[in-house]
C-alpha cells in the first residue's frame, strides 16, 4: 500500500505511464529538521518518487583523528564524548577499553559495575531520543515530549554522578572518574521502578499505533545480504533478523555475568528488516537494558573506583582494534601506538558512517515521505558520521 | 484490497488512536493536578547538583605553578608563566603545607575554549584549581572570557 | 578459527601474495602484496566466511617511508576478526585496487582514505573527497601536513589572540 510499486501496478498504471514528469533535483538539508543534524541529501525525484538519494556528509567534521594524534591518551576522552553526543558514556567506555587492553590495566570490579550501569542507562537515553524523534518525523509530537521527559531523568542522574549533563568525561582509563554515591543508587532504583511500565505505554502510544505501522512497515527494507555487504551493525543488523550482539557474542567488561536477551526483528508487521522492525528492536532493547541495570544495582561491590594508573598513561608500542556495542552499532577504535605519550594514529570506525551510506540503496523507488521515515529509522548522529 | 480490509484498517486506526489518546489524557490529568513544573528562571533557580562542573576557579594562594593542569588540558586553554622565587624572600607555603618554589606570574584560562572535561582539576596536586557551580558568565567582549586569576575580581 | 589457522590457509593458497606477518601487540596482522588484496579478500569472504568489512583505513609512515592500508575483516560465523595490511610506496600517486565490488562498505571507507591520506583506489566508482570540502588542499592525516593559513580567504586557525586589542574593541562595539 505504501510502496509506489503497488500504486503503479494497480489501476493507476496506465494513466501514470502517460504522464511525463521532469526529474527534479532536491537539496534536503543540511539545515533540515528531519535529517537529525547537518546531513545533506541530494535527492533526484521523479514526481513523488525518489530516483536517487545521495547523502553528502562532512558538515560536522571536527578532525577527531587528527586531534587525537596531538593529545595524550587521557586527553582524547573528552573528544571521544563528542563523537556520538547522545551516547557519550558508551563511546567513552569503548575508548577506555581500547586503551586498557593495550596497557593491560586491570579495572576494579566496582568500576566495572558502575560502568555497566551508566552505559546501559545511556543506552536507554539514546534509544529514547531515537524513539521520540522518530515519532516527530512521522508527525506524532506527543511521543517526543514523553521521551524527553524520561531522558531528562537519566541526564539528572548523570549530572549527579559525573558533574555534566551531556559530555560527561566520566569513564577514564582504568575506571571511572568519580565514585557512585548512595543517593545516586537510590535515584537509579527510583528511575527503574518509574520507567519499567512506561515502555509498554510508549509501545501503545506509538509503536502499535495503526497509522504509525502503516507509515513504517515495508519501508526501507534492508535484507541480510545488504546488511553484510555494508557492514551494518547494532540495531540495523538485529532489525533484519541476525542475532548478533557483541555484549552476548564476544562479551567485554562483565557482560558475561549478566543475563539478558538479544531482541531481533521478525517482520511482525510487514517485511523483515523494515523500519518498524528496527524501531521495535530499539524499544525492546530498552527493556533488556533495564533488566541489566536491575541485576547490577544491588550488587555493586566495595572497593576502589579506579585502578592504578599514572598521571600520564603510558601505552607500549603496538596496535589494537577494539570493538564495543554502542546504541547505534559497533564502535571500534583502532589505535597504533609508538610507545610515546601520544597515539601515533587513532582510527574511529563509527557505525553511523556505514548506516547512512546505505541510504542510496534502500531509498531508491520510494516516496519522498518514506525517505524521511527511512532516515529516521537509521537513527544517525552526525557527530559520529563526520567525526 | 477489499472493502472489508479497508474497514479493518479503519477499525485498527480508531482503536489504536483511542488507546494513545487515553495515555495522553491520563498524563494530562496528572500534570494539571500536580501543578506547573516550569521554573520562572531569573527569579527562581533550579538546584545545581553537588560536583557539577561549571566555571573554573584557581585559588592562586595555593597554586604551586606545577603546570600539570596545562599539560592535562586537551584544548590548551590554560596559560601559566612562572619564575624562580627570589631566595632572599621568606619561604611561602600553601594551605596544605607545600612549599612554593616558583613565583606565579601569569595564570590565564581562556574560558571560551574550555570544554569542562574536568581533567585539569583532577590533575591539580594541591586542589587549588576546581570547577565552581557558576554557570552565568556571558560577556559582551570575547577577550573578557580570558580569566586572569592573579587579578581576579567579579 | 585462530589467527594461525587463517594465516596457514592463506599461505598455502597464495604463496606469493602473503608477505608475512606483523607481530604487534595485542593484535597481529597479515602483510599482503597490494595488488593481490582483492583476490585475498575474495577468498576470505567466499571460502573462509568473513562476511563483513569491519574497517578500512590508511596510515602514513614517513619513517619507512610507506603508506599502509589496513583492512579488518569480520566473521560472524567464527566470531573473529582478521587484519590485513598492504604497504604502498610513499608517493603522491600511490594507488591500489578497490574492493568495492566485494563489499559496498568499502565505497565510503576508500573515499575517506583518499580524503585523509591521499591514496588512490583504482576501479572505485566515485573517487571524491568525503569529509573535507571538494577544494581543500592536501591530505590532513599525512604526518607532514601543515595546516593552511587561509581557506577561500578565511583564516583557518581562529585564534583571536592574534588580533591587536584595538581591533577587538572596534569589533565588539
Amino acid at each position: 500500500m505504501s510502496t509506489p510499486h503497488s500504486l503503479v501496478e494497480g489501476h493507476l498504471s496506465e494513466s501514470v505511464e502517460n504522464l511525463r514528469t521532469d526529474e527534479l533535483l532536491l537539496n534536503m538539508g543540511p539545515q533540515h529538521p528531519s535529517t537529525h543534524g547537518v546531513l545533506r541529501v541530494v535527492v533526484t525525484t521523479d514526481g513523488e518518487i525518489v530516483k536517487e538519494a545521495k547523502p553528502e556528509i562532512g558538515y560536522l567534521h571536527r578532525c577527531f583523528e587528527k586531534h587525537s594524534e596531538n593529545v595524550d591518551y587521557m586527553g582524547v576522552a573528552p573528544y571521544v564524548d563528542r563523537l556520538d553526543y547522545l551516547a557519550s558514556m558508551n563511546n567513552a567506555m569503548g575508548w577506555a577499553i581500547a586503551v586498557e587492553g593495550m596497557v593491560g590495566i586491570e579495572v576494579p570490579r566496582r568500576a566495572e559495575f558502575i560502568r555497566l550501569i551508566v552505559s546501559e542507562l545511556q543506552r536507554i537515553a539514546s534509544h529514547l531520543m531515537s524513539f521520540g524523534t522518530y515519532g516527530l518525523d512521522m508527525g506524532a509530537f506527543t511521543a517526543f515530549l514523553y521521551a524527553f521527559r524520561d531522558r531528562e531523568k537519566i541526564l539528572d542522574i548523570f549530572e549527579m554522578m559525573s558533574g555534566a549533563r551531556l559530555l560527561y568525561n566520566y569513564m577514564w582509563v582504568g575506571g571511572v572518574a568519580r565514585d557512585i554515591s548512595p543517593e545516586a543508587v537510590a535515584r537509579i532504583k527510583e528511575f527503574l521502578d518509574y520507567f519499567e511500565p512506561k515502555i509498554d505505554e510508549y509501545n501503545n502510544l506509538l509503536s502499535f499505533n495503526k497509522i504509525f505501522i502503516e507509515r513504517t512497515k515495508n519501508v526501507g527494507v534492508i535484507d541480510q545480504e545488504t546488511c553484510h555487504s555494508y557492514g551494518l551493525t547494532g540495531v540495523m543488523l538485529r532489525g533484519c533478523g541476525i542475532r548478533w550482539d557483541l555484549r552476548k557474542d564476544l562479551p567485554y567488561s562483565i557482560y558475561k555475568e549478566v543475563d539478558f536477551e538479544v531482541p531481533v526483528g521478525s517482520g511482525e508487521m510487514g517485511t523483515l528488516g523494515d523500519c518498524w522492525d528496527r524501531h521495535i528492536v530499539r524499544m525492546r532493547e530498552m527493556k533488556e537494558s533495564l533488566r541489566i541495570v536491575r541485576q547490577l544495582i544491588d550488587k555493586i561491590p566495595a572497593g576502589p573506583h579506579r585502578g592504578k594508573v599514572g598521571k600520564v598513561v603510558k601505552v607500549p608500542a603496538g596496535e589494537s582494534f577494539s570493538r564495543t556495542e554502542c546504541p547505534r552499532g559497533e564502535l571500534a577504535f583502532y589505535i597504533i601506538s609508538d610507545g610515546s605519550a601520544k597515539p601515533y594514529r587513532v582510527r574511529c570506525k563509527s557505525p553511523c558512517f556505514l548506516n547512512i551510506s546505505t541510504l542510496d540503496e534502500i531509498s531508491r523507488g520510494v516516496m519522498v515521505a518514506d525517505l524521511i521515515a527511512t532516515i529516521g529509522s537509521l537513527d544517525i548522529v552526525l557527530g559520529e558520521v563526520d567525526r | 484490497m477489499t472493502f472489508t480490509d479497508y474497514l479493518g484498517i479503519l477499525k485498527d486506526i480508531i482503536v489504536s488512536t483511542f488507546t494513545g489518546m487515553a495515555i495522553t489524557w491520563k498524563t494530562f490529568w496528572k500534570v494539571t493536578t500536580r501543578g506547573a513544573i516550569t521554573i520562572q528562571y531569573p527569579e527562581v533557580r533550579d538546584q545545581i547538583p553537588l560536583g557539577s562542573r561549571g566555571l573554573l576557579f584557581n585559588d592562586v594562594e595555593d597554586c604551586i605553578s606545577c603546570k600539570q593542569c596545562a599539560a592535562a588540558c586537551p584544548v590548551d586553554c590554560i596559560h601559566i608563566e612562572a619564575d624562580k622565587k627570589d631566595a632572599s624572600v621568606a619561604p611561602d607555603f600553601t594551605k596544605g603545607g607545600v612549599r612554593k618554589t616558583l613565583d606565579l606570574k601569569r595564570f590565564d584560562i581562556d574560558i571560551s575554549l574550555c570544554c569542562y572535561c574536568g581533567l585539569c582539576s583532577a590533575a591539580c596536586p594541591t586542589d587549588c584549581l576546581y570547577h565552581t557551580k557558576e554557570y552565568e558568565y556571558s560577556v559582551y567582549e570575547r577577550d573578557k572570557h580570558i580569566m586572569d586569576y592573579l587579578h581576579y575580581q567579579r | 578459527m585462530t589467527f594461525d589457522e587463517i594465516l596457514q590457509k592463506l599461505q598455502s593458497q597464495f604463496p606469493n601474495a602473503i608477505l608475512g606477518t606483523e607481530d604487534s601487540k595485542p593484535d597481529r596482522a597479515i602483510k599482503v602484496a597490494p595488488f593481490d588484496i582483492p583476490t585475498v579478500i575474495r577468498y576470505l569472504k567466499e571460502e573462509l566466511r568473513f562476511e563483513t568489512l569491519g574497517d578500512l583505513c590508511a596510515v602514513d609512515y614517513p619513517a619507512l617511508p610507506a603508506f599502509c592500508v589496513v583492512y579488518h575483516l569480520q566473521s560472524y560465523a567464527h566470531k573473529t576478526l582478521v587484519c590485513l595490511k598492504a604497504y604502498l610506496p610513499r608517493e603522491n600517486g600511490a594507488s591500489l585496487p578497490s574492493i568495492t565490488s566485494l563489499f559496498k562498505a568499502a565505497n565510503w571507507f576508500e573515499r575517506e582514505a583518499y580524503d585523509m591520506v591521499g591514496i588512490g583506489f583504482s576501479g572505485h566508482p566515485d573517487m571524491r573527497r568525503i569529509l573535507c570540502p571538494e577544494d581543500w588542499v592536501g591530505h590532513p592525516l599525512r604526518k607532514d601536513y601543515v595546516t593552511p593559513d587561509y581557506y577561500n580567504g578565511m583564516p583557518v586557525p581562529l585564534f583571536f589572540e592574534e588580533q591587536t586589542p584595538s581591533e577587538q574593541g572596534e569589533h565588539s562595539k
